[in-house]
């Protein structure tokens, strides 16, 4: 089956489920209807015909509408917010040899109720690992789990695991713990690719077909000898297109999971895997290796940040690269990762949009986002042509402007993505204004002298970059009366004593520059 | 393979004919310091001096059951401490036991393992000497490392006295080295470990933020701190311990050997995966197997050391996970609690920089003469049956036998 | 059954010539330096122990004859290298770097996983920047299953920025210093497939079932003779890792085959400090490094440790003196004394002159090893029985050093063999053969 790489996870049919039971007040939970099913698979290249028995995905619990049963069985996804899964099963397994089903998630929390049988030496022996479910087609057995953990899973059946296994009881079950976060914030992720290695002995899955599995003929899977190995279901040959795996720059996660019963060990040339996480469980530090251990059963998670564009082959460097006998197939997929063009946008804010400042430093608030990855650098610029170094992309930064005259101060930022992409030159200006009003006082209309102590003084001020808001007074040029609001004119009283008397005034801007005082002097002859 | 009383019964004389045509020196020679009467303990008058462990093993042959009925030629040890000298040759013949006795050491001790060769009963017409390799010790010398190209092995009716001041703590594992592909194959493998000195510390002792008790209930049922390593902190403390160790047998191989065939070493495939000795369901009974039966007679009781796991919920159950399977590695899941590795190789996880570095995780992977601990937490987690098993899902099976191979169970009772 | 030692013995004579002898010095790892290497696939016969031929098909230097495994480059950190690969097989070949980043491919033909060479004749070059310093492989990337098993693969070792003679390092920080070096590159063989190839026949690679098991292209006891040994002209590296006690020997493991091997070292853990060219870290050094007695090499990832010996703890001196046999280093109370060798105090101080606290037994009750001196005592020749011993001239420690699977220790049913070496570990002051 083609892999696409998925971005909304939750089937419509989930949604409305979510709605109705967040409406009834039930806690949040996951629902699936799986139906166990017998089928035939013709093998590529080869052209061989193999009894299969594998998970058929049914939109509820009538089983009246089901997709085609498939190895491995539909990819089960689970919100990240639901804390519990429910999976109705049913079992339809067909042919001469059937038997009950069941299902285990090995890793996520259940009630487990084994089943055991007698042998011909009184010994009890576990045959299935939870409740059955038998093979009538009517009969639904409901298997739930709670406290459900985020990561990569395996659902398989729990009955006579050896056999049902092989045959093709099992897929891949993942949650997130939040929305592109597989653990937490240390693995966001923006693309994903999901690959399931599996095998099929044929000599198995004939004894299955002609009733003959347990007896002399072929009585336990000892003997097991895999002739296919496949990624997701299918062994590779050319007609299988390369996985559109991530565009550049993006987080790409790589869940590795394996239902074979070998060990496997992909390999990938081109580029480094962080492991991040095994059987669901995060690891304390991320491990950074280009092969892996895949043994039988595990999960493992890995990241690839800031993944490069192009071609890379992954392939099982135990070398499971054969159909049956011809070569060339097995477990090989080409991962090809688009070129990302598509530069950042965002945008800067001086002091949160103010119009003037009268300090040079300020802060800068920024944002910016990418359609395809994420924002990972910014470099700033005072005049939109010579710029400083690359620095990592942040929300909040303090910048200096330069030396210079106030004015109108314009700061360019320019954005850079993950893939090296630069953004156009986003800015914002704002006012230095460091200098104070002008202006001028004169008392009773330049007048010579005034016979008597109250006189009027007229005030005029002016500010280059802000407006004139206070002014205040001093007779002697020390001790000042407090600011008050500035108007054109003001009574003042001379103070006493025959003489010249001067008044001095400084006015102060809307920013709080003060200007030098100006003054004006009139002879008191009483 | 079909071994008639008869000829066990001319097997005998044979005994007595091997014997006899060893050299006059060959002799039963145990050491051990304080054992005056030779029997490798300390009795009545004999004083055990500080810090002294002493053992006897006898390496021979012997018979073991598989689960699905099918008898099983091997070679393997059997315990014949407390056993006086003159007895030991026939005390061991035909008697090894599968796996080999479990050898517990505690930290520091001097260890002397004394090793006579007994010989191959239904094999008169080898002479193979034995050695026991301490697999994994740190800083082995050849002459006690039990690996016969670069030192000595012990010939038959002979004894020769191993040596060891028991190292760092941890899950070890000992086999026989040589021609080590067929002894090993053949079964000559036990479990071995090492306790750490922290388990002795005064009650009340702190360890970072966890105090030492050592018998919170003087000598009640509650099992007491015990500890995988030197841990300073408690992190690798457990309740109830199990050994637990991989093997496998390729039946044709031990057909062949006790028919006096050439050995098939190319064709080798084990199909008779075991835990300590035994397949599913086997490894569930607690007691020692019924003794092998030797075509309607039987023999001396092989199998000895169960594989099944008990623990009350709330205890933290220590799976010391070892493999000496000659062929295949295997992977041990237990479905439904998780797993938490504290140590591999018997050295505890942890940085240079002192981070504990323990993982929590679905499986373990072991090759052959791997070894490592597992801990598992069951506060929380329902009374009843888990299975800790092997996910390589066609070893689930005793050869030709269904439902069988390496599973064993884990009971959690209230 | 005990029937093997006289088998063994012709192809044990070699050794003894070479341990007595010495081939004088060379580099532990033999390889090609440089930036530019020529290569070309063509085909050859390998020698097993037992006496197998059987069809190869190897990476050879140039017009020199195949080898397997292919020559070990050994490069320097961020030299740019270029690998020309020429075709003498009737099929297409390739390399893949697995680990290197940015590969380009010139010239041949395009191909599944990456271009290749075409048949006979053709050629295909490939280039990339050795960024990190570190451990790695390359192999054929066209029909890897088949290809891989005839012999296609080879190791690949970058050397930091901040090696010197006088400064081996691994990576660039002072937790990989070593004082000698040794490659481990682990394969398996099925010779089932050689044969066919040989005769023209269609092979089974889903069929494999191996019979043979080798270090550096060799089986055991061949591992143990020298390099560019005459007898195996296209197998030309061993396998043979020497010490004196103190030493810190990094061991540069590849999983070369296509199964997984448990690769168990005698004498002592080793300490794997990185895995696919990179350090075991989460800052500084390689401050996760992993102490093992035996590590799991799996197929394609490489991985580097640190082996060192020192006899610490044992109980007992390991060079045998004590007031009986050396009353100048050992007083009368069994304690050291001033003039104890300064160059023998790797051991617990306590441990100096103790003696052994068993008997051993009679020569008569006890089977001895061929690499056994004779001896419990580092250094110290015993006496041996006629014809017995001989292959440890200097009177060292050895240790086996093998895949603990122990089906692998054969040749084709013949054991001993496969997948096995001996480490030796020779007094202070004894001139090692192979370093």
């Amino acid at each position: 089956m083609n892999i696409r790489p998925r971005k909304s996870q939750v089937p419509a049919v989930i949604l409305a489920l979510i709605f109705i039971l967040g409406a009834s007040g039930i806690s949040w939970g996951a629902e699936f209807w799986l139906r166990a099913q017998s089928f035939t698979k013709t093998m590529p290249d080869t052209g061989e015909v193999v009894t299969m028995w594998g998970f058929a995905q049914c939109s509820d619990g009538s089983y009246g509408s089901c997709s085609a049963p498939t190895v491995p069985g539909p990819r089960l996804t689970v919100p990240p917010g639901d804390a519990t899964l429910t999976i109705h099963l049913r079992n339809n397994l067909t042919g001469l040899l059937t038997e009950p089903v069941s299902i285990v998630i090995p890793g996520q929390t259940a009630t487990m109720a084994p089943v055991k049988f007698t042998d011909g030496a009184g010994r009890q022996r576990v045959k299935s690992f939870t409740t059955e479910t038998p093979a009538d087609n009517s009969t639904t057995v409901a298997y739930s789990w709670s406290n459900l953990k985020p990561g990569s899973y395996l659902y398989q059946s729990g009955s006579h695991p050896a056999l049902q296994q092989q045959m093709g009881l099992y897929g891949a079950l993942t949650k997130d713990a939040a929305a592109g976060q597989a653990y937490g914030p240390s693995t966001a992720y923006q693309a994903e690719t999901l690959l399931l290695f599996s095998e099929i002995d044929p000599v198995l899955h004939g004894h299955v077909a002609a009733g003959s599995y347990g007896t002399p003929a072929y009585p336990s899977t000892i003997d097991y000898q895999p002739r296919y190995f496949l990624i997701n279901g299918e062994p590779y040959s050319a007609a299988v297109p390369p996985i559109a795996a991530a565009a550049q720059g993006q987080n790409l996660l790589i869940r590795f999971l394996s239902a074979s019963l070998k060990y496997r060990a992909p390999t990938v040339p081109g580029l480094y895997l962080d492991l991040v996480a095994e059987d669901g469980y995060p690891y304390a530090y991320p491990k950074r290796q280009y092969s892996l251990l895949l043994p039988p059963g595990k999960t493992l998670d890995a990241l690839v940040p800031a993944v490069p564009a192009g071609s890379f082959p992954i392939f099982d460097r135990r070398l499971g690269l054969t159909n049956d006998s011809a070569p060339g197939g097995g477990m090989l997929r080409i991962l090809s990762v688009s070129t990302d063009t598509s530069p950042p946008s965002g945008s800067v804010l001086i002091n949160g949009g103010a119009a003037a400042t009268r300090s040079r430093v300020v802060a800068l608030t920024l944002s910016a986002s990418d359609l395809v990855n994420t924002v990972t650098g910014m470099r700033f610029s005072w005049n939109g042509t010579t710029w400083y170094g690359w620095e990592s992309y942040a929300t909040t930064r303090n910048a200096s402007i330069p030396e210079g005259a106030d004015g109108e101060k314009t700061i360019y930022v320019q954005f850079r993505d993950a893939a090296g992409n630069v953004s156009s030159a986003y800015s914002d200006s704002i006012v230095l204004d460091r200098t104070g009003p002008t202006g001028s006082v004169v008392i009773n209309g330049d007048a010579a002298s005034s016979s008597i102590r109250p006189v009027v003084l007229t005030l005029s001020a002016t500010d280059a970059n802000s407006t004139v808001t206070n002014m205040r007074f001093s007779w002697n040029g020390t001790t000042w009366y407090g600011w008050e609001s500035y108007a054109t004119t003001r009574n003042a009283t001379l103070p006493l004593g025959a003489g010249v008397k001067t008044i001095r005034v400084q006015f102060r801007d809307a920013l709080g520059n003060v200007s030098a005082p100006f003054s004006d002097s009139i002879t008191y002859a009483p | 393979m079909k071994m008639t009383t008869k000829k066990i019964a001319t097997l005998l004389p044979a005994l007595a004919t091997l014997l006899s045509a060893l050299p006059l020196c060959a002799a039963v020679t145990v050491q051990c310091p304080g054992d005056t009467n030779g029997d490798a303990q300390w009795t009545g008058a004999e004083v055990q001096p500080a810090n002294t462990q002493c053992l006897h093993l006898a390496a021979g042959d012997g018979f073991a059951t598989m689960a699905d009925g099918h008898l099983q030629y091997l070679f393997s040890f059997k315990d014949v401490t407390g056993v006086p000298p003159q007895q030991v040759m026939s005390a061991g013949a035909l008697a090894a036991e599968l796996p080999g006795p479990t050898i517990k050491m505690k930290e520091g001790s001097h260890v002397y393992l004394n090793l006579t060769n007994v010989g191959m009963m239904m094999r008169p017409d080898l002479f193979d000497p034995h050695t026991v390799h301490f697999h994994g010790f740190p800083n082995a010398a050849p002459i006690f490392d039990g690996e016969p190209m670069a030192s000595i092995s012990i010939n038959m009716g002979s004894t020769l006295t191993y040596y060891y001041r028991a190292p760092e703590p941890g899950t070890y594992m000992y086999h026989c080295h040589v021609e080590a592909t067929e002894h090993m194959q053949m079964g000559m493998l036990g479990n071995l470990y090492v306790t750490p000195l922290q388990d002795d510390l005064p009650d009340g002792t702190l360890l970072g933020s966890h105090t030492h008790h050592p018998d919170p209930d003087a000598n009640g049922p509650l099992p007491g701190d015990r500890y995988v390593y030197n841990d300073g902190d408690g992190s690798t403390r457990y309740d109830v311990e199990f050994p637990i160790q991989i093997i496998g047998f390729d039946s044709n191989f031990h057909d062949q050997h006790i028919g006096v065939q050439p050995l098939p070493f190319a064709g080798m495939k084990d199909n008779y995966p075991m835990l300590n000795g035994r397949g599913y369901p086997d490894t569930v009974n607690s007691a020692s197997l019924p003794a092998p039966v030797i075509d309607g007679e039987p023999g001396v009781v092989s199998q000895k050391v169960s594989a099944k796991v008990a623990a009350r919920v709330g205890q933290k159950v220590l799976l010391r996970i070892s493999s000496l399977a000659t062929v295949d590695f295997y992977t041990m899941t237990v479905l439904g609690i998780p797993m938490k590795v504290v140590g591999k190789d018997a050295r505890i996880l942890r940085s240079s920089s002192g981070q504990n570095l323990a993982y929590s995780t679905g499986s373990v992977t072991l090759g052959g003469g791997e070894s490592c601990d597992v801990i598992l937490d069951t506060a929380g987690v329902s009374p009843g049956t888990y299975f800790l098993y092997a996910t390589d899902l066609n070893h689930l099976s005793n050869g030709p036998e269904d439902f069988g191979g390496l599973m064993t169970e884990i009971e959690l009772t209230l | 059954m005990k029937n093997l030692l006289t088998r063994c013995a012709l192809r044990l004579l070699p050794v003894l010539v070479f341990l007595a002898f010495g081939t004088g010095a060379h580099a532990a790892i033999d390889g090609l330096t440089g930036t530019t290497f020529n290569l070309t696939a063509k085909a050859g016969y390998l020698s097993t122990a037992e006496g197998g031929s059987y069809l190869m098909w190897g990476y050879a230097n140039g017009s020199s004859p195949m080898q397997f495994p292919g020559p070990t480059l050994i490069v320097n950190q961020g030299a740019v290298v270029t690998v020309n690969l020429a075709n003498e097989l009737s099929v297409p070949v390739s390399i893949v770097f697995p680990g290197q980043s940015g590969v380009t491919a010139n010239g041949g033909a395009a191909g599944v996983i990456t271009r290749e060479a075409p048949a006979a004749g053709g050629s295909v070059s490939y280039s990339f920047t050795a960024a990190q310093p570190g451990t790695y492989t390359y192999y054929s990337g066209t029909n890897s299953d088949l290809q891989v098993e005839m012999g296609l693969v080879g190791a690949l070792i970058v050397r930091p920025t901040g090696y010197s003679e006088s400064n081996k390092i691994a990576y660039n920080h002072p937790d990989s210093q070593y004082d000698r070096e040794y490659l481990f590159l682990l394969s398996d063989m099925d010779p089932t497939v050689h044969e066919k190839v040989a005769a023209g026949l269609p092979v089974d690679n889903a069929a494999w079932w191996p019979v043979y098991w080798l270090m550096n292209g060799r089986t055991a006891p061949d591992t143990m003779t020298p390099a560019n040994n005459p007898l195996l002209p296209h197998q030309p590296y061993n396998c043979m890792p020497m010490m004196h006690p103190g030493d810190r020997v990094l061991l540069r493991m590849i999983g070369a085959g296509r199964d997984l091997h448990p690769f168990h070292v005698h004498g002592n853990e080793h300490k794997v400090i990185a895995r696919d060219g990179r350090l075991l870290s989460s800052g500084a050094g390689a401050n996760l490094a992993e102490n093992l007695f035996t590590s799991t090499v799996v197929p394609g990832a490489t991985s580097d440790a640190i082996f060192s010996w020192t006899g610490a703890k044992l109980g007992w001196d390991i060079y045998g003196f004590t007031h009986a046999t050396q009353p100048a280093y050992c007083d009368a109370a069994g304690n050291p004394t001033a003039s104890y060798p300064a160059d023998r105090m790797s051991q617990t101080a306590a441990d100096r002159c103790k003696p052994i606290p068993v008997a051993l037994p009679n020569q008569t009750d006890l089977t001895n090893g061929q690499f056994y001196s004779g001896s419990p005592y580092l250094g110290t020749l015993g006496s041996l029985p006629p014809g017995e011993g001989g292959y440890n001239p200097n009177s060292g420690y050895m240790f086996m050093w093998h895949s603990h699977s122990e089906k692998e220790l054969t040749n084709n049913d013949i054991f001993p063999g496969g997948m096995l070496t001996m480490m030796i570990i020779e007094a202070p002051g004894v001139t090692l053969m192979n370093p």
